[in-house]
């Protein structure tokens, strides 16, 4: 399977390049790291000698190649750097997060690929038709909206005018009903559009003619032949999506106070908290990849003209 | 409006923003189609919102009624005569903050993007023409900087060096433009195989004069499309930024960070959300309104990507 080698091969040298990026940020930013976690921790301005014996504590004096080695090497034992709020391993929080990340994110996806498919389908079916301008207009909103606008309204929506849903935090399923709605109404828009516009193609294809030629109903045509046909190119673009929902997430979960990885990211930044920062460049940046690669995958298996071509049938 | 994936082999298709762009991909046969199916109303509906817009942003001393930053006994109230959008917790009078608001907000998203366009531009035809090493540094660059996710390595550069709006209009731009410069590089590799490049070296033209006088007319083309496109994207990241604290600090006036003050009246008073969130809302619809319509007039297939 020389693919997959190839496509793991350029994985790793991407995530060599992202935590190279991530280690330089926290190098080239302004300030000394080992004087401002004294500040943090003392309260007040720290002297000389103090900042000096920190800055060895903290392996500041040693060339950059050893500390961002050493960086990389907390890896193994899921440190990544210490989290200057929490004290905790940077890579343990951030694996404490991921969980409640991919839950929102396979949420939202779910709920707008549900959305999507039906709808495109039917705008595809009558173009012109009441449901494709809907459709079309709902698509341009959603892509017009900020997320973090979106999140409000609904909140003073179902959370106050209606009182059915929780408005922050976590802990059970209706907490994850706002979010989730926030986060997905941007994708079912464009995902309604691109269902569509691919199932209009396929319909002008040939197998679509042969299937009606033989008698079959019009219903299963569009979803047996047509939807089916449609579907391998969107997965495609469900993959390309994902940059989408994870920087979306990131908005999203502060809105809503959902504890995922979003939220960590941003309450880092805004504590100021260096170490975790670092590490939460680099694990975005590897969850963004890894599902990326995933979804390629998906794809290439799914599209039986790619899989056949490969094993040499076709 | 959406249209197929990039075809195999199109040097010219690529990914902005949230869309796959073919420019010029189209055959006359079917724009001509899609330009009599296709209404004009949404890019004049979109011309309209934005010149709007634009106009009150620029006459914002001569139409905002308050000073933007002047508190006043009115708190919290709800619009009327005297406040046409109502005022916020500290009475300033949210129609004037929103205008001037639109000062900053577009000037920094239209300053991003005017700088994004040139570094993107003119290193790209770097990269294309000469190929070489040049080519490789950058390419294997974007390719590291395409692998972050955008608006968390903008996040993290503004967070870790100096909030402000500034620093947030240049890390935004140092880390989308590489899209842009991409994008170049491919058009320049097809732009020259073109008969009239072949033509204008054969007379004898130095690198310069191709690259100038035909190639570079070429790309802009594909790439100023692009652009329209993007202005609406361009606008959103930076209020999302300014939303969550990155760039204008209290009291300055500035969409994004206006809806995060008014979140914290949510319920006792949305109107101070609600008013410069539908205003950025429209505005970005505007935008996209009128990019999407540029684009189909001229005859480009286009297809948002999520």
């Amino acid at each position: 399977m020389p693919y997959l080698i190839r496509r793991l091969a350029s994985l790793i040298v991407v995530l060599v390049g992202v935590s190279t990026v991530s280690f330089a940020l926290g190098v080239l930013a302004p300030g000394d790291p080992a004087e401002l976690w004294l500040e943090r921790a003392l309260g007040r301005p720290p002297s000389d000698i103090q900042i000096q014996a920190q800055r060895q504590r903290m392996g500041l004096d040693r060339p950059l190649a050893v500390q961002y080695l050493t960086w990389l090497n907390g890896l193994r034992s899921g440190e990544l750097g210490q989290s200057w709020g929490t004290g905790r391993g940077v890579f343990r929080e951030l694996s404490e997060a991921l969980p409640r990340t991919v839950l929102l994110a396979v949420a939202a996806l779910t709920a707008a690929i549900g959305i999507a498919v039906p709808l495109g389908v039917a705008a595809a079916a009558r173009p012109g038709s009441l449901i494709d301008h809907a459709s079309r207009a709902a698509a341009v909103l959603g892509t017009s909206l900020p997320t973090f606008f979106l999140g409000y309204i609904l909140m003073l929506l179902f959370g106050v005018q209606l009182r059915l849903l929780p408005v922050f935090g976590s802990g059970s399923a209706s907490h994850l009903v706002l979010p989730t709605m926030t986060l997905g109404f941007g994708l079912a828009g464009v995902f309604t559009r691109v269902i569509r516009s691919n199932v209009l193609a396929s319909l002008g294809e040939e197998y679509v003619l042969s299937a009606r030629a033989r008698g079959v109903p019009g219903r299963l045509v569009l979803y047996r032949h047509a939807l089916r046909a449609a579907l391998i190119p969107f997965v495609t673009i469900a993959g390309l999506s994902l940059g989408h929902l994870l920087s979306g997430a990131v908005i999203v979960e502060w809105i809503f106070s959902w504890p995922g990885l979003g939220k960590l990211g941003v309450d880092a930044i805004q504590n100021r908290d260096y170490p975790l920062i670092q590490g939460w460049v680099l694990f975005m940046s590897a969850v963004f990849a890894v599902s990326s690669l995933a979804a390629d995958l998906t794809y290439q298996w799914l599209d039986p003209r790619v899989r056949l071509a490969k094993s040499g049938v076709a | 409006m959406a249209g197929p994936a990039c075809p195999a082999g199109e040097k010219r298709c690529g990914v902005i923003g949230d869309r796959r762009v073919v420019p010029y991909a189209a055959p006359a046969v079917l724009s001509q189609i899609t330009s009599t199916l296709r209404p004009k109303g949404p890019l004049w509906v979109g011309a309209g919102i934005v010149a709007l817009v634009l106009m009150l942003a620029i006459g914002a001393n001569a139409v905002a009624p308050y000073d933007p930053l002047s508190t006043g006994p009115a708190v919290l109230e709800g619009p009327s005569i005297v406040h046409l959008m109502g005022t916020d917790a500290l009475g300033r009078d949210l129609f004037s903050r929103i205008l001037f608001g639109a000062r900053l907000s577009l000037g920094a998203a239209l300053l991003t993007l005017l700088l994004i366009v040139t570094a993107g531009v003119s290193l790209g035809l770097v990269a294309g023409y000469d190929g070489r090493w040049i080519d490789t540094i950058l390419m294997r660059f974007a390719d590291v900087v395409l692998s972050i996710p955008s608006l968390i390595l903008v996040l993290a550069i503004v967070g870790l060096f100096r909030p402000g709006l500034l620093s947030l209009v240049l890390a935004l731009s140092g880390v989308w433009w590489v899209r842009y410069a991409r994008l170049t590089r491919g058009l320049v590799l097809s732009s020259r195989e073109r008969v009239c490049v072949e033509a204008a070296r054969a007379l004898g033209a130095g690198d310069m004069r191709i690259l100038i006088r035909h190639v570079l007319p070429d790309v802009l083309r594909s790439i100023i499309v692009l652009a329209t496109l993007d202005v609406g994207n361009v606008v959103l990241a930076v209020s999302a930024l300014t939303f969550l604290g990155m760039g204008t600090q209290p009291p300055t006036p500035e969409w994004g960070a206006m809806i995060n003050e008014g979140k914290d009246y949510l319920f006792v008073a949305p109107h101070v959300m609600l008013f410069p969130g539908l205003t950025l809302s429209l505005t970005v619809l505007g935008f996209n309104l009128l990019g999407d319509g540029f684009v189909d007039s001229i005859g480009a297939k286009e297809s948002r990507l999520p």
